[in-house]
């Protein structure tokens, strides 16, 4: 149902990203693995567990426990419309490139918004990989999201730009080529409550060498 | 004379507003840059 969703959106800036979940084991009992930083976002929209479990704007919007096809296609639409019809409130850029079997990815964020982005709000850069059309027993859609990791932001005023450094450990695709590194900014609203997105981009895969240079710190 | 100085004014005050990018078009595209929309899942209905 998601991958249909995911046709009709398909000329919309909407990306759809599925993680790990395994129904294919003895006891019957689904496992599931998304990426830590993520999954402790999305449980933030709501505790406890209730697969399915769908979010758009970092949780702001969820649902979870869709049974039938109808009501999480219906939810599903509501829900990205909604999202759709808001404005970015950062602007963002990213570049990435591979490194063995990780992914280093920079990322330069604007905060248009009116919040201070910190620790004190959970702020943070998440970037995750996903292998677009690869069919995995362990996802239950054709837009796995791999792997992820995050960057927290320490402090960044309205109108202030940062630039941060994120490194995704563990990527094991079927084909390096087709990859897409989604990164996005966001921020939790109040403490306990859900998060909210400032705004998502594709990186830019980085085809030239970088030479990063060597700080030396002292002892 | 007057109306000189005034146009003078006018065309230094104009091309200051240009260096200090008061319409710099390339922050005017960064704050309108198009949101992404990221659909987050774990697990699906058929």
């Amino acid at each position: 149902m998601i991958n249909q969703l995911a046709e009709e959106y398909a000329d919309k800036s909407v990306v759809f990203l599925d993680y790990h979940y395994d129904m294919a084991l003895d006891d019957g009992i689904p496992t599931y693995f998304p990426p830590e930083a993520r999954w402790n976002v999305i449980q933030a929209s709501e505790e406890g567990l209730g697969l399915t479990w769908a979010v758009v704007d970092s949780g702001r919007l969820h649902h979870r426990g869709a049974e039938e096809t109808s009501v999480a296609y219906d939810t599903y639409t509501e829900m990205i419309d909604d999202a759709l019809a808001l404005p970015a409130m950062a602007a963002l850029k990213a570049s990435w490139w591979r490194s063995g079997n990780s992914v280093i990815v920079v990322a330069t964020v604007t905060n248009n918004s009116e919040i201070t982005l910190s620790p004190e709000n959970n702020a943070g850069v998440h970037a995750i990989v996903k292998e677009p059309y690869a069919v995995y027993d362990t996802h239950t859609t054709i837009h796995p999201g791999l792997n992820g990791a995050m960057a927290q932001i320490p402090d960044l005023a309205p109108g202030e730009t940062g630039t941060y450094l994120i490194v995704v450990p563990d990527i094991y695709p079927m084909d390096w080529e087709v990859l897409e590194l989604i990164v996005l900014v966001d921020y939790q609203t109040a403490p306990g409550l859900k998060y909210d997105q400032l705004q998502a981009v594709f990186a830019e895969p980085v085809t030239q060498s970088i030479y990063l240079p060597i700080i030396k710190g002292r002892p | 004379m007057k109306t000189g100085k005034k146009l003078i004014a006018l065309i230094v005050l104009l091309l200051l507003a240009g260096l200090s990018g008061v319409a710099h078009p390339a922050q005017s595209q960064e704050s309108v840059q198009p949101k992404l929309v990221v659909f987050e899942s774990v697990g699906s209905v058929e």
